[in-house]
């Protein structure tokens, strides 16, 4: 590779870090309900080597119900024995993962691009490496890989070994055959750590063995080592993968036959809302951990690229012209099949093809144009991606602190400050149990010894709005955090937690 | 098929000037003026809704809905036909018809749709027709 190359890809990677770092612990304002079981589960594994339910070393974590898979919540204990169970150590697995998908996305295209110099040598505009380093460029500053970079979503690490896995792939067949392992590895990797990437792997890796028939059955021991291989790795996960807990979410909680209406119709539907220009280009997903809302999950001047690029890979036809569009359209399946449509963290395996196809249309429009019109292209580029940063770090956590559940840590990091001058701290719902043993943090130990009740944690109880008390207790021994909405005549008002935003998120009340 | 278009100049001439509030609330009492200007302005609000409206009668869930996903198929396979094979008349009705319900005219939603719907109906017989001739040439090949 070039000098000047490494230098370019260095510069993203270091933009990439910069993105993906920068106030991570604090924007989005607050850790998610997921994201904190993720990491009171990892905390109970180090604690403990069980999780919060009392299952040693699980392959599926039970949390809330939703079995999540165990890659993710492993990595997060192994930070959290360094930095405790903190917001950094939940969030940087998925900020790592991230700017590792930049680098991965730069030899993913290395690969992508010699596919189609091979039927078309002439393409002047592809040799080099400019095309890999843009589309490492568009990627590291997406909104849309942003977004799920910066939070602890585990999608983010499925999309990083799906991809890892292609490389890979490609590296089997152009260059030595003993990368088809690394790809089996990252394969295996995808099932342990994100649905929707367990869901796109088969059909991407039956597209990639459907249009490589030949260089891979020319490798058929290597191939052969690597089955074998993978279905040893995967020994574990299968069984729990079929149980009937796991299979009870998948395929009736979210799923489009529960969606009202025609099934077939919902599908089709819920499919193509994933092309839509509106999700694509203007609003994003409308749910506000998934988006800024006001942007789409693409920059507009990415419109006229990815239809430009959508063009040449149609006019210039190569395999990875349909490796390319058959990721795209498997990317849409995963959401299809659920409820809710579009949905940017389970189609987020779409956001490789589509900075790709971006990054191959901006080159084949760019590649005749002259120092004017690069310089009009960087103007807008900037305007964007400040317009962008403006609404994440502005208007974001402003706007859309409660769906980060804001509020929560800070009612409990006031419970830890006063709790000494109570004897007894009463709670509704509101406030999730899972916030109060993530931050206190509460022992594993207690919550597995008591068959996981959580209708007590210590001195702290829980209670519904109906049972607050009723009549005035003159001495005050008592606190009470009661949700923004109740009042109380017989209880002293102390004053209220509040949201980054200023927000009432709880009212405090002293008996 | 549906005729009644909400997305349309009125909408956007009475969502813009909220949008923009909420936009310069948000930044807060101590932003910086000359950046929230240069963010949140006019020229930049209307362009993105009126782009944003135009595109969603172009948009694929617009013409699944309207056409079935057959139909955006030979639709897309009619574009890529009309570009390769310039036929920019084509294109140009159907790049100008989502201006009718864009900008209500004519008043009538009938008409609007007509002209709408009978333009893409045209690129996607098109497509149609293209895809038919693609086959027999095929089939014809030795």
């Amino acid at each position: 590779m070039a000098r000047a190359s490494s230098i370019v890809l260095l510069l993203v990677v270091i933009l990439a870090s910069l993105l993906r770092l920068y106030r991570i612990q604090t924007n989005p304002p607050s850790l998610y309900r997921d994201e904190v079981s993720i990491g009171y589960n990892a905390y109970s594994i180090i604690s403990t080597g069980k999780d919060e339910w009392a299952a040693a070393f699980p392959q599926t974590f039970k949390s809330f119900g939703d079995y999540k898979l165990p890659l993710y919540i492993y990595l997060v204990a192994g930070l959290e024995k360094f930095l405790g169970p903190t917001e950094l150590a939940v969030r940087l697995p998925s900020a790592l993962a991230g700017i590792l998908s930049v680098v991965v996305m730069f030899f993913l295209m290395t690969e992508i691009k010699l596919l189609v110099l091979k039927h078309y040598p002439d393409f002047k505009f592809l040799r080099g490496y400019t095309l890999a380093l843009l589309s490492a460029l568009l990627l590291s500053i997406s909104p849309w890989h942003l977004q799920f970079s910066r939070a602890g979503f585990e999608a983010g690490l499925g999309l990083l070994f799906l991809t890892a896995s292609l490389v890979f792939f490609l590296l089997s067949l152009r260059k030595s055959s003993h990368f088809f392992l690394p790809a089996v590895i990252s394969a295996v990797g995808c099932f342990y750590s994100y649905h929707s990437a367990a869901f796109v792997l088969p059909f991407l890796a039956l597209a990639a063995i459907a249009i490589f028939f030949r260089p891979v059955f020319s490798r058929g021991k290597i191939v052969l080592v690597g089955l074998i291989l993978g279905a040893v790795l995967l020994m574990p996960y299968l069984p729990q993968y079929f149980s009937a807990g796991t299979n009870r979410v998948a395929f009736t909680g979210i799923s489009v036959v529960n969606q009202k209406g025609d099934v077939l119709s919902n599908f089709v539907q819920n499919y193509v809302a994933n092309f839509s220009f509106d999700y694509l280009f203007f609003k994003g997903d409308q749910e506000g951990r998934h988006s800024v809302k006001k942007l789409g999950e693409l920059y507009l001047w990415q419109f006229p690229a990815v239809l430009a690029g959508i063009y040449f890979l149609l006019r210039f036809r190569s395999k990875a012209s349909v490796l390319l569009f058959v990721w795209l359209l498997v990317s849409a399946l995963p959401v299809a099949l659920t409820r809710v449509s579009p949905h940017a963290l389970r189609n987020l395996m779409a956001v490789f093809p589509w900075q790709a196809v971006s990054a191959f249309g901006l080159l084949y429009v760019l590649r005749k144009t002259r120092a004017a019109g690069g310089f009009i292209f960087a103007i807008i580029f900037v305007y964007a991606l400040v317009t962008y940063l403006h609404q994440y770090y502005v208007h974001y956590p402003v706007s859309y602190a409660a769906d980060w559940q804001d509020g929560q840590k800070q009612a409990v990091t006031f419970l830890k400050q006063v709790e000494k001058n109570y004897s007894e701290i009463f709670l509704t719902k509101d406030l999730y149990p899972i916030y109060l043993k993530f931050f206190l943090p509460y022992p594993p130990q207690k919550l597995q010894e008591s068959s996981h009740n959580e209708s007590q944690l210590g001195k702290y109880k829980y209670l519904t709005p109906a049972q607050a008390p009723k009549k005035e207790f003159p001495d005050r021994t008592s606190l009470m955090i009661a949700p923004s909405w109740m009042g109380s005549d017989v209880m002293r008002a102390l004053p209220s937690i509040k949201m980054t935003n200023g927000d009432v998120a709880f009212r405090v009340y002293e008996f | 098929m549906n005729f009644n278009f909400l997305c349309t100049k009125d909408w956007i001439l009475g969502d813009v000037p909220l949008q923009l509030w909420e936009a310069t609330t948000a930044d807060g009492p101590t932003a910086n003026a000359l950046l929230t200007r240069f963010l949140h302005n006019k020229p930049m609000f209307y362009l993105d809704n009126f782009l944003r409206c135009y595109l969603s009668y172009l948009s694929a869930d617009f013409l699944v809905k309207a056409f079935s996903l057959l139909g955006l198929g030979l639709f897309i396979f009619g574009v890529y036909q009309a570009i390769r094979q310039r036929r920019k008349w084509l294109l140009s009705i159907v790049l100008m018809t989502p201006l009718f319900p864009l900008f209500q005219f004519p008043a009538a939603n009938l008409a609007q749709g007509v002209l709408l719907y009978g333009s893409q109906l045209a690129l996607i017989l098109f497509g149609l027709q293209q895809l038919i001739k693609i086959l027999i040439q095929k089939f014809r090949a030795p």
